[in-house]
């Protein structure tokens, strides 16, 4: 077949399957877009930079489209997700090469005057971007997507029992940083508002 | 309260994650009940969790709807990641070969001479190139050409992100052809996506240095949300 016969073929192939999608556009979008989202949130919150959080879901999303065949239970679709996803992540940081340190980056690029609340959420941000990344993993995990401590586990591929030590290291060290900055809320200030 | 009796906050943490039997959830609830330094490290600890949502309610978005000024925040960022969604699951089910899809009578099966005649010489093509797989680049370039050599109106744009930008990087393998393609085909342009071009600065701590022949745009998503919305036909590598 000529190489412009196989480009027709696609693009009708494309249109015929997008025509089929929009028939149920309505429950495709609310999946896909609270999909997106919940991925999105979660890469941000393990790498703190946007342009990167959303390559990381890109990534995934196209893995898991790729590697569909190979997820057997339907129920099990978020967490069988958010495992791509944290091997994309393993993947990024073992191949990073770079002095720079992820966690310096654009903590308060959204350009807003700051009010006490967004304070409260560069504080916070610094805070999970200061603990190590398996902790952070697992509290961003449990504390934004709500997941239980098995599926944590299952996700990340580590026994339960570490989920339960890393989860309370996490908080105590959490804990500890949100007071140091409430002690210290302009040095702490200078530190948030750092963009690279 | 004595030291064989302090509950940890391990303990305490299990009950925040909802982890616990009801009866050691009801144990515990009582304790803390009864108990103001235990309720206080209790409340402390929930909080912590509430921070944690409130903190990342509102991540910082990477990408831009194009029309943004017309349309809210919130329906920019919910039609822009439906659409992107749904791009990449379109593509990505054409590509992988869903079988379970059947064809749709509603929608012709045109011929390649027919189709060419009736809707792809009205339109203008943006070519995806995600990867460095030579099939993909290459089949990507070559469609690239077939394209304009049966219509010397129409204008092709190649947009490379992920792996893919690495075609339209300084000693990219496909310099020469690139060159080829842009200084016989002056409607065959390349775009580098800016968020492909920042995360592999970042992977590799070096500066990305493009062909002259390249680009830049933004995002690769955008400039296809862009073009899908002023007509173009997309078309991935």
């Amino acid at each position: 077949m000529r190489c412009y016969d196989v480009f027709i073929q696609r693009v009708e192939d494309i249109r015929r399957h997008m025509w089929q999608l929009f028939s149920s556009k309505k429950q495709l979008q609310k999946q896909l877009d609270d999909r997106w989202q919940r991925l999105y949130r979660i890469a941000y919150s393990w790498c703190h930079e946007p342009h990167l959080a959303s390559d990381l879901v890109q990534e995934t999303m196209l893995k898991a489209l790729k590697n569909q065949h190979q997820l057997k239970d339907k129920q099990a679709f978020d967490p069988w997700l958010y495992r791509i996803m944290n091997h994309c992540w393993i993947d990024f940081c073992r191949a990073q090469k770079t002095n720079v340190s992820l966690d310096e980056i654009t903590l308060a690029d959204t350009g807003v005057a700051a009010t006490e609340q967004q304070d409260i959420v560069y504080s916070v941000r610094a805070a999970v971007a200061q603990l190590p990344m398996p902790q952070r993993q697992i509290i961003t995990l449990i504390d934004l997507e709500e997941m239980s401590y098995q599926e944590v586990a299952s996700i990340l591929e580590i026994p339960i029992g570490t989920v339960m030590s890393r989860i309370s290291r996490a908080r105590k060290r959490l804990k500890s940083s949100l007071q140091a900055i409430e002690q210290h809320p302009d040095q702490a200030s200078s530190n948030l508002r750092r963009v690279k | 309260m004595s030291d064989d009796d302090m509950i940890s906050d391990e303990k305490l943490n299990l009950l925040i994650d909802n982890e616990l039997h009801i009866e050691e959830k009801q144990q515990l609830l009582t304790l803390i009940r009864q108990d103001p330094e235990l309720a206080a490290r209790y409340q402390q600890l929930r909080e912590l969790k509430d921070y944690m949502l409130s903190a990342y309610a509102e991540p910082p978005q990477a990408l831009r709807f194009s029309n943004r000024q017309t349309i809210s925040r919130q329906t920019s960022n919910l039609a822009l990641a439906f659409s992107v969604g749904f791009l990449v699951l379109g593509v990505a089910i054409g590509w992988f070969g869903n079988h379970s899809f059947q064809p749709i009578a509603e929608t012709p099966i045109y011929k390649a001479e027919e189709l060419h005649s009736q809707q792809i010489s009205k339109d203008n093509v943006l070519i995806h190139v995600s990867s460095m797989k030579p099939e993909e680049v290459n089949s990507a370039l070559q469609m690239a050409e077939q394209i304009v050599q049966h219509n010397p109106l129409q204008q092709v744009e190649i947009v490379a992100n992920l792996e893919g930008l690495g075609i339209l990087q300084e000693n990219s393998p496909y310099t020469n052809k690139i060159q080829t393609l842009a200084k016989n085909y002056n409607n065959i342009s390349f775009k580098a996506c800016g968020v492909a071009k920042k995360v592999a600065q970042l992977k590799t701590g070096k500066e990305i240095i493009l062909l002259p022949e390249a680009g830049d745009v933004p995002s690769a998503l955008d400039q296809i949300l862009f073009r899908l919305k002023h007509g173009w036909v997309y078309i991935k590598g």
